[in-house]
């Protein structure tokens, strides 16, 4: 893979920030990335939650699935988002829900109130920016799994670990986004069930769960990046523009490098007490 | 839940045991009637409405993520309005139909030898799994017969529904 990187200084360096699992943050990181969320949205403007979910679903809809856009695009979406997180708390990062290897919801999004207070990470009002209708929902929820019958066809819940292989040995960028694209569409779908906003575009991104959801694809975009067989989408591809609702924007190659966007994805540990 | 079955039988070109990899490509998924997911079975018959992953025809699944309803204008959700001009270059329709590509080997192996492929979709859209027509639908199904590096088209099944452009 090659990637054109612009020239950085020392010290930007070291203002790249790292995406962590969410289950693997403590409960005070937790609590930061809570409080951020909460204050984007109390924003009614261009730098708060409505606005940033609405590029997705309602109003805008200007959202890349069913093409090779679809990893680049979500990417720009995600950075954008970061960033006016990050307005609220500079130290907050995106964090990833690891569908890939833990079951169910992780508890940071599932728990409807957190210190007696409700959990804006399990629900969050849908209050687009634009006229609202009459039969639109006021806010988000979840339906995980939910069908009535379990004979009729449905997503596979998490973990998805024995599709790992199989999206990792693509061998084009081509075959690995949209092996990719599959294995997110099957959790939008588990996650929204029969009635949850998870599962309709219009409204998916009105729910906090699924910037962790995307953060999870884009961190397995990184990987395969970075793997033996990862390449760079094809040239024609490159010097597309990416459609956003502010800027800056940005075109394909402005996202293929995470580093270039100020982020990068933590490793995974598992720690155990040793004897004192 | 809707189904649907090849009515005309994909037959393969060459000899089953000279194949190295079967690929069933779904071209032209429409995503404009909601999310769903599917499940494609081979050769399965009167295939029972309750048949799961479990089910030794059973050959894959796959999701699409897509809007129920469409809150605009008319045409806001029309993917066909395309380009106005050859100057016109936007990005695609957000609905855009999409090409949706599955590996059957394995299953077409436990089969034994096929010579003909019937694929039967079992199609459900999770806010409505009553619901019978209507959710898969797709321009033309293709079996890719790979033989090495090789790959020949069979002959193409024609789609359910009246949506063939």
């Amino acid at each position: 893979m090659t990637i054109q990187v612009a020239a950085r200084t020392r010290r930007e360096w070291s203002a790249v920030k790292v995406r962590h699992n969410i289950t693997q943050m403590s409960d005070d990181e937790v609590e930061r990335f809570r409080a951020a969320v909460a204050g984007m949205l109390a924003r009614p403007d261009n730098r708060g939650y409505q606005f940033f979910a609405g590029w997705h679903g309602v109003p805008l809809q200007i959202c890349k699935h069913g093409e090779s856009l679809f990893l680049p695009w979500h990417r720009g979406y995600l950075y954008h988002f970061e960033l006016a997180l990050q307005e609220v708390d500079p130290d907050v990062t995106l964090p990833w829900w690891d569908w890939m290897n833990e079951p169910g919801i992780p508890a940071a999004f599932d728990e409807a109130e957190v210190n007696g207070e409700r959990n804006v990470l399990a629900s969050a009002p849908i209050e687009p920016q634009v006229e609202r209708q009459a039969d639109w929902p006021t806010e988000t929820h979840r339906d995980p799994g939910g069908h009535d019958d379990p004979e009729t066809p449905a997503p596979l819940p998490p973990p998805l670990t024995s599709f790992y292989g199989w999206m990792m040995e693509s061998t084009t960028y081509e075959q690995f986004w949209d092996r990719c694209r599959r294995l997110h569409n099957n959790i939008h779908g588990w996650i929204g069930g029969r009635t949850g906003q998870m599962a309709d575009q219009n409204w998916a991104a009105f729910d906090p769960i699924f910037w962790a959801h995307h953060s999870m694809v884009d961190r397995l975009w990184r990987i395969w990046q970075a793997s033996p067989q990862g390449e760079d989408p094809g040239a024609a591809l490159l010097d597309m523009p990416l459609t956003f609702a502010k800027a800056p924007s940005l075109q394909v190659r402005d996202v293929l490098d995470v580093l270039q966007l100020g982020y990068e994805y933590a490793a995974q540990s598992s720690t155990v007490e040793g004897p004192r | 839940m809707q189904r649907w079955t090849n009515p005309e039988p994909l037959a393969l070109p060459i000899a089953f045991d000279t194949v190295d990899r079967i690929d069933l490509e779904f071209v032209n998924v429409r995503g404009d009637a909601g999310s769903f997911t599917a499940y494609v079975f081979l050769n399965a018959g009167e295939l029972e409405s309750g048949a799961t992953r479990d089910h030794e025809r059973f050959a894959g699944s796959f999701s699409i993520f897509s809007q129920e309803e469409c809150w605009g204008a008319e045409g806001h959700c029309d993917w066909k309005r395309g380009p106005v001009s050859p100057f016109d270059r936007r990005p695609p329709h957000h609905l855009t139909p999409t090409n949706i590509t599955m590996d059957v080997t394995e299953t077409a192996r436990r089969l034994g030898d096929p010579s003909e492929l019937f694929v039967t979709v079992h199609a459900a859209r999770a806010s409505d799994p009553e619901l019978e027509e209507g959710i898969l639908r797709f321009d033309r199904l293709t079996a890719l017969a790979y033989v090495g590096s090789l790959a020949r088209a069979l002959p193409l099944a024609p789609a359910p529904g009246d949506l063939v452009s």
